[in-house]
């Protein structure tokens, strides 16, 4: 489970203070596929960051499967974060110098796994999101919707306890949106908890619970209908 | 994970292909300066490591200090007793030996060519081990006809025959025995003997020891050298030789002369004096040298450390996904200091190849141009020399640090957070990029600033502060102390293309410079250096007189006449002089006359009346004073002619003059040079300084340009949007220009703050190691600036046009 409470986030300058999060209370299960929307600058990305501990609160609790993690250091956030946590952009985020099997293998070079199970596991999630046939292209090859199946491969392969995606299919065109959901739909299904920031209604309707994110709080939070 | 580091490096590498040329030749371009400034250092610092035991080996010297708050002169050379007394007086010395310079014509068959000779005592080669390839060289000089010569003698006059036991005439009168061949020295020494005869042989003067018995004053002239019994320490002597002096010479002459010992390893880097084996090398030269290469790699290492974070930005991305997917800051930094070990490896390689490239010319360089001084010749066999492949292999890793360390630390640094939204890279980062930026600035304006003044001084040294016109003169040397006679001059001065003729004993050389000590009144006595000179020796090098008149045959007591020493003599002094001797000016000193002070072993007037006073004129390096002096006309002691040419027809003239000196001069090959030639060899050290400063100032420049360039497309990329919305707004070409112009201008004024006064505080420190020198001109620091400001403008110019010539819809749509 993670349960997030009162958490606060302020982005200061010397001139400005943005408060992007202010108050947000939100427990999620695990295994749960989560939808969270909003409109620009509600703080749903900054949301993302803290669930996925590149960023820390300025305020508030946050457990991450019954570990307190909100004030951990660098080095602490950064092993559980490699144990646990996979994460997709919305602009994919590949290394372009990288080939699709070596840019999923990346996740996997920081958790001590050896080169041939890490090969292994390589091919495996590549055939998963029906990608391998690839495997030796580089990202500036592939199509945006075979960009991201890469990079839901690269978040699935070191077996995370959490999947976060922010946006995943906004720059997909509706069929390769549609695949890319149905890779995490049934991702979530086998028991990873997957939280999605999107845009679309649609989208958000494959979830099991959307929350909605307004000014940096939590507007309301819809259960999806058995 | 290596794998995966080194295929993103690579490929990253390929990608970005202009800017990775630029880092790698930069870096490369910096290390081969630096590498052979630093072989050039490790050749200095190396001097006759080839002698075995040359720890315990040192040269004698000495300083003559005629008064208090005067400045002496100093020689390279000691006096005749000197080796012997030394050996007398302390157990300590094992060994101590002398060797004398002459120049004799030597003969074998129809081959004769005029050769310096030394002369040594027999115990010099037992003391100055040197390899031998035929011969017993320990005993070698033992006889009286034996000599030991270098192999490329032996070439020289047998051929590829052995030289072993073969006959060399020297002077056409005295048959030596080649007693021992020893391989040609290497550059790296002090000594640069060819040709080693016994001092016992007659026309060395080391065998006059009865001529030289009992008789007062000091003979200077004779190399010293001694070396310790293993386990002495030479502090010990060295603390004892003002007693030494007062145990040997007499009261006037251990006041005045001081005794310096010197390690052979350092003789060359001692103070220069006169009638060196060698040219000496300034340590400050040398320091300098080294300060120049540590600066020009450090520009290059800004170079590198600056387009690297410059790069952050487009490695924000890979870094936050990296991070995202568990790389901890460790793993980054180790990627990136990977990263930069590929680049100085990659440099280090293709430097070594350049500096392979460049020796012949480097060395070039440092050549002489001398066969009587081998100029330094630097290697560079890191196959073969262990120390130095070691050292190519630490000065990697040290430079993988410290090009590396700052991008490791702050890419490492991304937040991944920030990194991943839209790739943003701490701001820092440029500031720190800037500092780097004004400091490279900073160094380049002080390089350029001291190029000036050591090519003004150099200048300066060799033109209008040598005081005399020495337009096209060629010298002259005879061997016999009466030189030139009438008819021999006549017959010089007669030849079409001779615009005139002089001679001297010495000057206006060094060489044969004798010293006497006068009085005047109850002043105290003074050290003058004493030299004879023709009637129109003045005139003919364009002195005027400050006071008085020049010496003249309309004035019968201007010419010495050893016949006749009971009259006074009429002389001229230098300005040095007059002060020396107390007097409130040139005008003051005429008329007055200054008595010998002490004996001399030959017969000379003992009252010297000053006819005239003229400026003073350097014979030495004009790192030292010019030395207080008095001028006498000597006709019978013309062994140095001054010959003027008129330029026009020197081939001719020169044909000729040889032509008079087979008719009518000494009986062994012609000894002439043109006087730049004196001046050049003096001044080597300063004028190799100038060349390889003013190259390495070139280097300097180029790494700059090179660094601003990578800069600036950069600066160009990542100010693409802001350029492209300012010019929606109503910019044009010449705004958007000023402001890519304005923004890489000021890092060199900012740096001008930094260069001015430590770039003139340091030449004035160099500058303080000349007794006569350039005056600091107070523009040349802007000028420097200015310099730096056209280099930095000029090379970022054609990108910033490019940028501000872009359409902004393209860079808008960029975005």
């Amino acid at each position: 489970m993670l349960k997030l409470n009162r958490i606060g986030k302020v982005y200061r300058t010397t001139e400005v203070e943005t408060h992007a999060l202010a108050d947000i209370d939100l427990e999620i299960r695990a295994g749960e596929f989560l939808a969270v929307m909003g409109p620009s600058g509600c703080g749903k990305s900054t949301l993302l960051n803290i669930l996925g501990l590149l960023d820390s609160p300025s305020r508030g609790r946050y457990e991450f499967f019954g570990e307190d993690v909100t004030s951990l250091g660098e080095k602490q956030l950064t092993a559980v974060r490699r144990a646990a946590i996979g994460f997709v952009f919305q602009s994919f985020n590949l290394i372009d110098d990288l080939s699709v099997e070596e840019n999923v293998e990346v996740a996997l070079l920081y958790r001590d796994v050896p080169a041939r199970e890490r090969r292994e596991r390589v091919t495996a999630a590549l055939e998963r999101v029906g990608i391998a046939h690839r495997a030796r292209h580089l990202p500036q090859q592939l199509s945006g919707g075979q960009q991201q199946r890469v990079a839901v491969a690269r978040a699935l392969v070191s077996n995370p306890k959490v999947i976060l995606a922010d946006e995943p299919t906004g720059n997909l065109d509706t069929a390769n949106g549609n695949a890319v959901l149905d890779l995490l739909t049934s991702i979530s299904k086998l028991g990873t908890t997957v939280v999605m920031v999107t845009h679309s209604l649609t989208h958000a309707a494959v979830a099991d619970r959307t929350v909605k994110l307004l000014d940096g709080r939590v507007a309301s939070e819809t259960q999806l209908a058995a | 994970m290596l794998r995966n580091y080194l295929l993103a490096t690579l490929r990253n590498l390929a990608r970005n292909r202009v800017v990775s040329v630029i880092n790698v030749v930069g870096l490369a371009i910096g290390i081969a300066a630096a590498l052979l400034i630093a072989l050039y250092l490790r050749f200095q610092y190396s001097f006759e490591s080839f002698i075995p035991g040359h720890e315990r080996i040192y040269r004698v010297s000495i300083e003559s200090r005629s008064s208090p708050g005067f400045p002496g002169a100093i020689w390279d050379t000691a006096d005749y007793w000197t080796a012997e007394r030394l050996r007398n007086d302390y157990p300590e010395v094992e060994y101590s030996a002398r060797l004398q310079d002459m120049w004799f014509s030597v003969r074998h068959g129809e081959l004769e060519f005029h050769e310096q000779l030394y002369a040594a005592d027999p115990d010099f080669f037992r003391m100055v081990r040197v390899r031998a390839i035929a011969g017993d060289l320990s005993t070698a000089l033992d006889a009286p006809d034996g000599v030991v010569i270098t192999r490329k003698i032996a070439k020289k006059y047998f051929g590829d025959e052995p030289a072993l036991g073969k006959r060399l005439e020297v002077a056409r009168n005295f048959p030596m025995r080649v007693a021992a061949v020893i391989e040609d020295l290497p550059s790296n020494s002090y000594f640069n003997f060819r040709i080693v005869v016994s001092g016992k042989a007659k026309f060395s003067t080391l065998s006059m020891a009865e001529f030289f018995r009992g008789r007062s004053g000091v003979a200077f002239g004779y190399h010293t050298f001694f070396s310790l019994r293993p386990g002495a320490r030479i502090e010990k002597l060295d603390a004892d030789m003002p007693a030494f002096m007062k145990r040997n010479y007499d009261a006037e002459t251990a006041r005045i002369l001081v005794l310096h010992l010197y390690r052979l390893a350092d003789v060359h880097l001692s103070p220069p004096g006169r009638w060196p084996m060698s040219p000496p090398v300034d340590p400050h030269t040398l320091r300098t040298l080294g300060l120049v290469g540590l600066l020009v790699i450090l520009l290059a290492v800004i170079n590198f450390v600056n387009l690297m974070t410059a790069r952050a930005t487009q490695r924000a991305t890979e870094i936050g996904v990296r991070k995202s997917a568990g790389a901890g800051r460790g793993d980054i930094m180790l990627q990136f200091l990977g990263e930069a070990f590929l680049y100085v490896i990659a440099s280090m390689l293709l430097a070594m190849a350049l500096v392979e490239i460049t020796l012949p010319w480097f060395n070039a360089m440092l050549d002489t141009g001398e066969d009587i001084y081998p100029g330094a010749t630097v290697m560079f066999e890191y196959w073969r020399d262990p120390h130095l492949a070691g050292g190519l292999g630490a000065a990697a890793l040290l430079l993988t640090v410290l090009a590396g360390a700052y991008p490791a630390f702050v890419m490492s640094a991304f937040s991944p957070a920030s990194a991943l939204r839209r790739g943003a890279a701490p701001g820092g980062a440029s500031h720190v990029r800037q500092a780097l930026v004004i400091v490279q600035f900073a160094a380049l304006i002080g390089l350029a600033f001291a190029t000036l003044v050591i090519h003004r001084q150099t200048t300066f040294a060799m033109n209008e502060g040598l005081r005399i016109n020495r337009d096209q003169v060629v010298l002259m040397h005879f061997n016999e102390p009466t030189g030139a006679s009438d008819g021999f001059m006549d017959a010089i001065a007669a030849i079409p293309g001779v615009r005139g003729v002089t001679g001297a004993a010495a000057l206006p050389t060094n060489y044969n410079v004798s010293a006497l000590t006068f009085s005047y009144g109850g002043k105290p006595p003074a050290l003058l250096q004493f030299g004879a000179t023709d009637y129109n020796f003045f005139a003919f090098y364009g002195l005027e007189p400050l006071a008085g008149r020049l010496p003249s045959r309309e004035f019968g007591t201007d010419l010495f006449n050893p016949g006749d020493v009971s009259r006074d003599l009429s002389v001229t002094l230098n300005e040095s002089a007059v002060r020396q001797l107390g007097f409130k000016s040139p005008q003051d000193a005429l008329g007055k006359t200054l008595n010998l002070f002490g004996t001399v072993p030959f017969p000379i007037p003992t009252g010297y009346t000053i006819a005239g006073v003229v400026p003073d004129f350097p014979i030495d390096s004009m790192r030292g004073a010019i030395q207080p002096s008095m001028y006498i006309v000597d006709t019978t002691q013309r062994r140095i002619l001054s010959i003027r040419l008129d330029g026009q027809r020197i081939p001719e003239a020169l044909a000729a003059i040889d032509e008079v000196w087979r008719r009518m001069g000494e009986p062994h090959a012609v000894s002439r040079w043109f006087l730049e030639q004196y001046y050049h060899r003096m001044y080597l050290d300063v004028l190799q300084q100038r060349m390889v400063l003013t190259t390495l100032s070139a280097v300097a420049v180029f790494l700059a340009v090179l660094g601003l360039f990578g800069l600036s497309i950069y600066t160009a990329q990542r100010r693409t949007k802001e350029i492209g919305i300012r010019k929606v707004m109503g910019a044009d070409t010449g705004n958007i220009m000023t402001l890519l112009l304005w923004a890489f201008s000021k890092p060199v004024l900012w740096a001008s703050l930094i260069a001015w006064p430590l770039a003139a505080w340091a030449m004035n420190r160099w500058l303080e190691g000349f007794a006569y020198r350039v005056p600091l001109g107070w523009w040349w620091l802007p000028l420097a600036t200015l310099g730096a400001l056209a280099v930095a403008l000029l090379t970022v110019s054609t990108q910033s046009y490019l940028v501000a010539r872009a359409s902004p819809a393209g860079a808008l749509r960029y975005e």
